[in-house]
């Protein structure tokens, strides 16, 4: 059935949806999403995701595009290793090239034939740098090919440590503390190396309030640096440890923060501080069946994010800008494609047809639901 | 008492640690019998499964359960099984064609117990996982104690040591919380850190903070690999500031009961003639933590068995 939807802020778009006219009367169409921080399981991981599994995801969730992490197999630190598909269905597969050779933190990739073979920015998938000397090395190379370099801020050596946030609930169940100070170490580091290079900065993963300060501050400063959390952490902390269940499903690297931190990394979004990532990391449900300090971390979040954000937020706006408006400005990118949102609807996303059943929202009903992408 | 599994104190009702201390009292004299067994379990499996070494934790369980005539089966999971991939889900689902009645586990990781225990329909007994709780050795120091005092409320305890990675004192902790006792904790700062301020504890720095004050004092093990490594800078200095000496011992209340989980570093956390002198109760921790045990198999698996024939 063809319908008229309006879109957020501009004219109306036709679409083709097949949903009561009830549903219809409230549904709005907005710039699809762009996911920052992708780390699918595809290529070289089947049991956790498919190219096919990868799409209908990023789908069902709003994304018209995927900025892919390079921890894949084979990594992506060498132009010949980018992903061949560039779009599939209405989603568009971005690369992000490793900054060290294997991800290693000692060697530099060839970012410039990296770039002209079509990565839109650089990334160690995630692995902090234990060397800071050749941090500062590759943030230098990089600014003069301008790219984005993509960091998950971390002390390594403290980055090791522990399983869950180091606070009252590691100390309740007994699990190892890591702690806030991995994170808030590494983003010193990484303001510091990015107002001494000049290379512009994104930083993935933020569960920290002393994070989301440091980062304002940054940026008023005038740093060309950015931020994101994963939409999970708007919703999810460490007190949903606290069960004394050992679920699997929330062990996460990053583990997850305080409650006061939860609550700053919203404010944060709210104020266009942060912006929000999917941070699909999908897990193969062998992956997640182990003792917790033994599971995987990881979880699952192309089709849980909006909802997860919008639930958390509670404001459309401020969900789109964090999680479509700001990552195109965050990595250049032009996407026209948009997402057809049911603000009143709800996600389930342990419902979604098994495909992702390591989400750590799995079991809660998030409000607000994609319906799908419109070209 | 309903209840399939023992994974901790922490949550656990006074209701029921009292009925297992209890019970554990009359279990012990079984063991002052000629014929120390009697038939309640019998035809019931239990299974320990360690995938730690123990020897002393081991065999309790194990001749808790041949005195109350269960059959036994031990599997000794050396760390190189594990290596050679098997999972622990995988493992228990092994153990669990066997048709066990209960798996006594202890594991490196904190919730082994509770992943089993939500996943298999046998009884799981916790015998340690990871740096969170070894219950049934806080049962055992709580049946000490109350032998002196009777009831635990308004006693104090401390626990002395390497709080942050015991599994014992955080048993102990939650359990003598519960009971309505004081714990004042005492170590290191890299082993007594800020952050056990979320369990209700009062936190000191030396022994000789502690040692005035307490109705017992429970000194925990220090693990000698943790040595000479940013953890701990060498054994003198440990027994300088925390470890309890004759000279120390004196400072404390007449009654004090000296307790310690084994197996003891002499010189180290505690002098020899503290050990071996007359405030220490170490060897009847020992003797109550079979019975504790016993009371547990029978708390879980046999209330519908006698208990007092043989």
């Amino acid at each position: 059935m063809k319908a008229s939807v309006p879109v957020l802020g501009g004219a109306a778009v036709e679409v083709d949806l097949d949903v009561s006219n009830e549903v219809l009367s409230r549904l709005v169409a907005v710039p699809a999403f762009v996911d920052l921080y992708c780390d699918p399981g595809f290529p070289g991981f089947p049991p956790r995701e498919t190219l096919d599994s990868l799409v209908v995801g990023a789908e069902a969730g709003g994304f018209g595009a995927l900025l892919c992490s390079p921890r894949v197999e084979p990594i992506v630190d060498v132009p010949e290793n980018l992903g061949r598909v560039e779009a599939r269905g209405g989603v568009r597969l971005l690369n992000a090239a490793a900054l060290t050779v294997g991800l290693g933190g000692v060697e530099l990739t060839e970012m410039g034939l990296l770039a002209r073979a079509g990565a839109v920015a650089l990334s160690d998938g995630g692995v902090p740098h234990r060397d800071t000397a050749v941090l500062r090395n590759a943030l230098e190379y990089a600014r003069e090919f301008d790219l984005t370099v993509l960091l998950r801020p971390a002390d390594a050596d403290l980055d090791i440590v522990g399983v869950a946030n180091d606070s009252a609930a590691a100390v309740r169940l007994g699990l190892r503390g890591n702690p806030a100070a991995t994170e808030e170490i590494g983003v010193a580091r990484a303001l510091a190396l990015c107002r001494a290079t000049g290379a512009t900065v994104h930083l993935t993963h933020l569960g920290t309030a002393v994070a989301v300060e440091l980062l304002d501050r940054a940026r008023r400063e005038g740093l060309p640096i950015s931020g994101s959390c994963a939409a999970r952490s708007l919703l999810l902390c460490e007190d949903d440890l606290d069960d004394g269940a050992y679920d699997a499903r929330y062990r996460l690297h990053p583990p997850l923060r305080s409650a006061a931190d939860r609550a700053a990394l919203v404010d944060g979004v709210r104020a266009g501080v942060l912006a929000v990532a999917a941070d699909h990391q999908p897990r193969a449900p062998e992956e997640k069946d182990h003792e917790f300090e033994r599971a995987v971390p990881g979880s699952a979040g192309l089709e849980s994010a909006f909802a997860a954000a919008y639930t958390a937020l509670g404001d459309l706006e401020a969900t789109v800008r964090a999680l479509a408006i700001m990552p195109r400005e965050i990595i250049g990118l032009e996407v026209k494609t948009l997402a057809i949102i049911d603000p009143l609807g709800t996600t389930l996303p342990a419902s979604a047809g098994g495909r992702h059943r390591a989400d750590a929202l799995a079991g809660r009903q998030l409000r607000g639901a994609v319906l799908g992408l419109s070209r | 008492m309903e209840r399939k599994d023992l994974l901790g104190l922490r949550g656990m009702p006074r209701a029921e640690i009292e009925a297992l201390i209890s019970t554990a009292a009359r279990m012990r004299q079984v063991g002052e019998r000629r014929i120390k067994k009697v038939p309640t379990l019998r035809g019931r499996l239990v299974v320990s499964l360690f995938f730690e070494n123990s020897t002393r934790t081991r065999t309790s369980f194990e001749l808790a359960a041949k005195r109350l005539s269960a059959d036994t089966l031990s599997f000794n999971v050396s760390t190189s099984s594990t290596a050679k991939g098997e999972t622990l889900m995988d493992t228990a689902r092994n153990i669990h064609a066997m048709q066990p009645d209960c798996i006594v586990i202890r594991h490196a990781s904190a919730g082994a117990p509770a992943l089993l225990a939500r996943s298999f329909p046998f009884s799981v007994i916790n015998a340690g996982d990871g740096i969170n709780e070894h219950p049934s050795q806080a049962l055992l120091d709580m049946l000490t104690m109350s032998d002196h005092w009777g009831a635990l409320d308004g006693r104090t305890v401390a626990i002395v040591g390497d709080v942050q990675h015991s599994r014992v004192a955080r048993s102990n902790i939650f359990g003598l919380a519960t009971m309505g006792a004081r714990v004042v904790v005492a170590g290191p700062g890299t082993m007594c850190r800020r952050e056990l301020a979320a369990l209700p504890v009062t936190r000191r720095h030396t022994i000789d903070e502690v040692v005035g004050e307490a109705d017992a004092i429970m000194m925990l093990r220090i693990q000698r690999e943790r040595l000479g490594k940013a953890m701990l800078p060498s054994a003198r200095e440990y027994a300088a500031f925390y470890g309890l000496d004759l000279d120390r011992l004196q400072r404390a209340r007449p009654e004090v009961l000296v307790m310690h989980p084994g197996p003891i570093n002499r010189g180290v956390e505690i002098g020899a003639e503290v050990a071996d002198g007359g405030r220490s109760v170490i060897l009847d921790q020992v003797t109550n933590g079979i019975a504790v045990r016993m009371a547990l198999l029978y708390h879980l698996l046999g209330r519908e068995g006698p208990v007092d024939e043989g």
